[in-house]
């Protein structure tokens, strides 16, 4: 099977269990987005895939090879998260050089090039640099390793709207004119929503959803309404979650609508962020 | 061009949507060049096979046709074919909407024949 | 494997160039010092470098992890390849060490001190193994302190290296007083032993000398070698069994 499988993944730091019985596949040019609450076991998740932290259970393979443990894998995948492993001292020009020493694929200057746009002087220390700009340097190694498989672990923390947007616009552009496998861990549902392909919902160390993001969102809407209009129409239906207000209600119904609805009814879609909000809340 | 997205309908009919207003608009001539994927997908902050498949859609129509190795280009008389398409669909769209609307609120038709001719006047 | 050497080659070069740099620019004061000097109730005195190369490459092994294993798994560098390149960067740079050390030693001896009177090169190794080194000639004097040197310092940078080692595998909570127990123990606890358990560590002691191949009658650089290569072997094992488990 072509692509990344995680068979069987378990992980407990102390008493808790951060994943559990984890089975995914990420298949080659395609991008995912990885949802999950805080804590629910998505950097850990990350983390285990790129041989930062070691599985109790389960085994990592790209392609059927084993990915733990093995140079020779690993050199296909790529991971940033909110962790600053660059040594101290270490300017962001250096880091280049040395990325493009450990990753032979490594684009210097589309780096730099991403430098200029988001106006990241590359003789800075990495240390010294704000936590935006920290987040900013990670994400331009990560878009120039052209490596097939990027994890990108929360890339818009700290970015203000501005960088955020052009973070998406360059990645866009960058997956359009060579497409690699981006999977993307973040809060901000509501700006990737329209990138992603697929979806992964993590809660509690459990993958609870894996689905493409159209498949999500055709199989959900909501009907808002009088409340008692609403109860009668929910009853017998799938609800995920409701929400009131005084003495009307919404509800999140998983599954197709009826062809009638009743005037006094409005039924509307369910985007992604309701969808995982309703699906997470416990 | 309204680069707003909704989460209404699936984003790759508006992208198609957008499209097929600026072609009726003159904004997209027949004949001229429309931008790549990569320009829709970046511009709206899309996946790129989502701006695919809403420009095929087009393709399948005739609307817009590819030539390999340059790009996409309007198609001739795609301007007639697209007006007749949404003349079919103008009572579907707004027709039955407005007639809903006016039902909840207890409007008359001989009301809004004259609401129509007042808004052609102004 | 080849791309992590590389870069701990190239990282690693700084510090040990600034070093015998600083090495060379003392000696020369040193000795410029001294040919200025023409009474001789002035002698300055140069012990080699083996004691600065032992303290240098433990603070090499201590600084290896926190500068190359955290850059080693951020490019996707297994810490099975990452340990047998500190492995060789060890090697390879304490026998610089020793070469220089040795280097050092030669020019001294056959040079420097048949200009000055008051400059002199005491070389600790044959002043500490008396015994051996009677009768013995210049190269034997030479190779033995190479290997002397070369594996008291790859013994102290595997030193350095479980101790930080150790450091990144305990929890959190346990490493201020790891990082204020350690030099304590080693400075204040283990000499006061001596005082508490005398016999204990007369006999401990005794060993300890054997060892190094300093009992009596039996003086003997080459058995301080081996027990220091045993050492390092050790001292490697235990720091991959804890490498091997590290998570960041």
């Amino acid at each position: 099977m072509n692509g990344i499988e995680l068979k069987d993944i378990s992980k407990k730091y102390k008493n808790v269990q951060a994943l559990s019985h984890v089975n995914l596949c990420f298949k080659e040019n395609t991008i995912y987005g990885l949802l999950g609450r805080n804590g629910a076991g998505k950097s850990t998740l990350l983390n285990i895939i790129n041989n930062r932290v070691l599985a109790d259970n389960g085994t990592v393979t790209l392609n059927g090879k084993t990915a733990t443990e093995n140079t020779e894998v690993l050199h296909n995948f790529f991971l940033t998260n909110e962790q600053n492993l660059y040594p101290e001292g270490m300017k962001v020009k250096d880091a280049f050089k040395w990325s493009s020493e450990f990753y032979p694929g490594f684009d210097k200057d589309y780096a730099e090039k991403l430098c200029n746009l988001f106006q990241l002087s590359h003789k800075k220390k990495i240390k010294r640099l704000s936590t935006g700009y920290q987040t900013i340097f990670r994400n331009i190694v990560a878009l120039s390793v052209n490596v097939p498989y990027v994890f990108l672990d929360e890339p818009v923390l700290g970015l203000d709207a501005y960088h955020r947007d052009l973070f998406y616009k360059i990645l866009i552009e960058k997956y359009a004119e060579n497409p690699f496998t981006i999977v993307i861990s973040t809060h901000l549902i509501e700006e990737i929503s329209n990138v992603i392909e697929n979806v992964i919902i993590i809660k509690n160390g459990e993958i609870i959803k894996n689905d493409s993001r159209d498949e999500i969102l055709k199989a959900g809407y909501c009907i808002s309404g009088i409340s008692s209009a609403v109860d009668g129409y929910i009853s017998g239906k799938q609800v995920i979650g409701t929400e009131i207000l005084g003495g009307l209600k919404t509800a999140y119904i998983l599954g197709q609508p009826e062809t009638n609805i009743p005037d006094n009814l409005s039924i509307s879609g369910m985007d992604l962020q309701k969808f995982f909000i309703q699906l997470t809340n416990s | 061009m309204n680069l707003e997205l909704d989460q209404e309908k699936p984003i790759f009919i508006q992208i198609s949507e957008c499209i097929e207003d600026g072609i009726l608009t003159g904004g997209f001539p027949e004949g001229t060049q429309i931008p790549s994927i990569t320009e829709f997908s970046v511009n709206y902050k899309i996946n790129p096979a989502t701006a695919l498949k809403g420009i095929n859609l087009l393709v399948d129509e005739g609307i817009i046709f590819k030539k390999r190795g340059v790009g996409m280009f309007v198609s001739e008389g795609a301007v007639n074919k697209l007006r007749e398409k949404r003349q079919n669909q103008f009572y579907d769209n707004y027709i039955g909407t407005l007639i809903e609307e006016a039902k909840r609120l207890g409007i008359s038709s001989d009301e809004i024949i004259a609401m129509i001719e007042r808004g052609f006047i102004q | 494997m080849k791309k992590m050497l590389k870069y701990q080659i190239i990282d690693l070069s700084k510090s040990f160039g600034v070093y015998f740099c600083v090495i060379i620019a003392l000696t020369i004061a040193g000795i410029s010092f001294s040919l200025s000097v023409t009474s001789s109730d002035i002698n300055i005195n140069f012990n080699g470098t083996g004691f600065s190369s032992v303290i240098l490459t433990f603070v090499m092994g201590i600084c290896m992890y926190k500068e190359h294993y955290l850059m080693a798994l951020q490019n996707g560098i297994s810490r099975k390849s990452f340990y047998k390149s500190s492995l060789c960067v060890i090697s390879l740079f304490c026998l610089i060490c020793s070469i220089f050390d040795t280097l050092f030693v030669i020019t001294a001896e056959f040079f420097i001190e048949r200009f000055s009177s008051s400059f002199q090169i005491l070389n600790i190794l044959q002043l500490i193994y008396l015994d051996f080194f009677n009768g013995k000639g210049t190269f034997t004097m030479l190779f033995t302190n190479l290997l002397f040197t070369f594996t008291i310092t790859i013994m102290s940078a595997a030193l350095g290296l479980l101790i930080s080692a150790v450091f990144c595998r305990i929890p959190k909570k346990y490493r201020t007083m790891y990082v204020i127990a350690l030099p304590i123990f080693c400075c204040s606890i283990l000499p006061m032993s001596f005082v508490w358990f005398p016999d204990f560590c007369s006999r401990a002691s005794d060993v300890f000398f054997a060892i190094l191949g300093l009992k009596d009658g039996a003086i003997n650089p080459f058995i301080g070698c081996l027990s220091m290569s045993a050492t390092f072997i050790i001292l490697s094992i235990c720091t991959y069994l804890l490498l091997r488990k590290t998570e960041i």
